[in-house]
């Protein structure tokens, strides 16, 4: 489950560089890149608890 | 479990937070690469960045300037992470306060902590500021004039964000080294991205469609080597010791001993190549362009302002968290500095009054539109003793000369160190002075400061224990 969970994170990261370059590319209008990285944001901050280490070896 | 017994139990919650700052860190508490990557990236990553990198579009560089410039300078920051605080700090596995005790005395790290503990506050204030630019841009909705779409918020507003949004920094410094590593670990990658996006977005706003667009634009739109309206012109040598002296407190002054104390090895300390080349070198050109997109749409050039044209909300969202990445750490390290100067007063009851007065900063306008002297001043007040730990740690035993002089004589003040620190400041401020108080020269002056403290310390410590040699040792 964390391991799908990781990949869902990282690909939220690489779709909202997708959206940038779609709009570098004039494939995209900047409204709809604006959506697309708000969406990977939640989805980045909503995912990376479940599988990033919370606690450090002290 | 009864009321009193968990009031109890909060309490000595909050005090377990202690984190060996008067005791070298133990074998079994040192961290791996992984932490220290993620705490530099995460701490260079930061919404000062998206002060910085307008800065040297504002103070005509050129393209190549900015490029070159930001590539030495950052080279040069990384090696003096690794090479001068990251050894020093696995070695002696102590805060370069309790190290600049057993060398200065008792006295001399009160002076110092104290020094550092108000330059941090005042930091901490401008990384809140920051925040705040971003945080205010959905209310300035309510202040607009009719038929505009922003208007200025009125100074009982910034307040009310200052209060809101520096308790919520305060909280997380209190939690401590862990607390504030896990936040910016989660945060880190995600602002790498948007920092990215948001410059790639922007680039077709400024007429560059592909990449062979790209130098032409960053001459012609960018980095056009022309200086804003009261700005002084920078030079590819500013640009280098701009960047390579802005986090000078943190390598060669020893701050970020603190942090490295805990690194299983001294390269560790080449991890501040993540945050230096994310951060200053790929950050402050993002920020750059941002700045410069702003400029022709006649938009403010405030964080939160480029911030959301680069990328929406987003963007505005990464500009608070940014600042919150690094005024948490800058506020733990003033709690640090701070309780040394305290009746063995607990963290946690430390931090939360320094935070009060971050807070207080962060509701000064002047503060962030000052931020570059107030950075410089930081390192030309900081270095000098940083550069005595080093002297005292690697040159003395070769010269013949006792290090920790003053815990091994248990004397309050050593005063070679207290001396030459402030022969060394006065000499900057004389010079300063001499240049006409021209704000962007104090950049050059941090390295000369530095030699001149050096040498006076080593002068001043011959005379000390030739005429009197050090013949008692008692610990401090």
């Amino acid at each position: 489950m964390k391991i799908i969970l990781k990949y869902i994170s990282f690909a939220a990261l690489i779709a909202m560089l997708y959206a940038s370059i779609s709009v570098f590319r004039g494939t995209m209008p900047k409204e709809t890149y604006h959506v697309w990285a708000l969406v990977g944001t939640v989805i980045w901050f909503v995912t990376v608890p479940f599988w990033m280490k919370r606690r450090l070896h002290h | 479990m009864s009321t009193p017994q968990k009031n109890a139990s909060l309490v000595e919650r909050l005090d377990a937070l202690y984190e060996y700052d008067r005791q070298p860190v133990t074998e079994k508490n040192l961290h791996g690469w992984k932490i220290f990557w993620a705490t530099f990236a995460g701490e260079h990553i930061a919404g000062t960045e998206f002060v910085i990198g307008p800065l040297f579009v504002m103070h005509g560089c050129t393209a190549t300037d900015v490029l070159l410039g930001l590539l030495i300078g950052n080279f040069l920051a990384v090696l003096s992470w690794a090479f001068v605080c990251a050894p020093i700090a696995v070695k002696t596995r102590l805060t370069q306060y309790w190290q600049l005790r057993k060398l200065g005395g008792p006295w001399l790290t009160v002076a110092y902590s104290a020094v550092f503990g108000v330059i941090m506050c005042v930091l901490a204030g401008a990384m809140l500021r920051v925040s705040m630019t971003s945080i205010a841009l959905p209310f300035e909705r309510f202040f607009a004039d009719p038929g505009m779409t922003a208007g200025i918020l009125p100074g009982w507003m910034w307040i009310i964000l200052a209060v809101v949004v520096g308790s919520v920094i305060a909280i997380l410094a209190v939690l401590g080294f862990e607390g504030m590593a896990i936040f910016s670990k989660m945060s880190a990658p995600w602002m790498v991205i948007v920092f990215f996006i948001a410059a790639i977005a922007t680039l077709p706003s400024l007429g560059c469609h592909s990449l062979s667009d790209f130098w032409h634009i960053a001459n012609e739109k960018i980095w056009t080597g022309q200086v804003a309206q009261g700005m002084g012109r920078f030079t590819i040598w500013h640009v280098i010791g701009f960047s390579w002296l802005c986090n000078m407190p943190q390598h060669i002054g020893m701050g970020d001993m603190t942090i490295l104390r805990y690194a299983k090895k001294w390269q560790m300390g080449f991890c501040s190549c993540a945050g230096m080349y994310l951060g200053h070198y790929c950050a402050w050109i993002a920020s750059g362009i941002l700045c410069a997109a702003a400029i022709q749409a006649g938009i403010a050039t405030d964080p939160g302002p480029i911030a959301y044209l680069g990328a929406g909300f987003t963007g505005a969202i990464c500009v608070v968290v940014a600042g919150w990445n690094v005024a948490s750490p800058t506020l733990y390290r003033a709690g640090l500095a701070l309780q040394i100067t305290t009746p063995n007063w607990s963290r946690w009851r430390v931090t939360l009054v320094v935070g009060a007065v971050m807070i207080v900063c962060a509701c000064i306008p002047a503060i962030i539109k000052h931020l570059d002297l107030l950075v410089t001043t930081n390192a030309l007040l900081l270095v000098p003793l940083g550069g005595f730990i080093f002297i005292d740690i690697w040159l003395f035993p070769k010269l013949g000369l006792q290090p920790n002089i003053a815990e091994k004589t248990g004397s309050l003040i050593s005063w070679p160190a207290a001396v030459a620190w402030i022969a060394a400041t006065c000499f900057s401020i004389a010079a300063f002075i001499y240049k006409d108080c021209d704000p962007i020269f104090p950049i050059f002056l941090v390295l000369p400061e530095w030699a001149v403290a050096v040498v006076l310390y080593i002068l001043f410590s011959f005379i000390q224990q030739r005429s009197a040699p050090v013949t008692q040792t008692v610990n401090a």
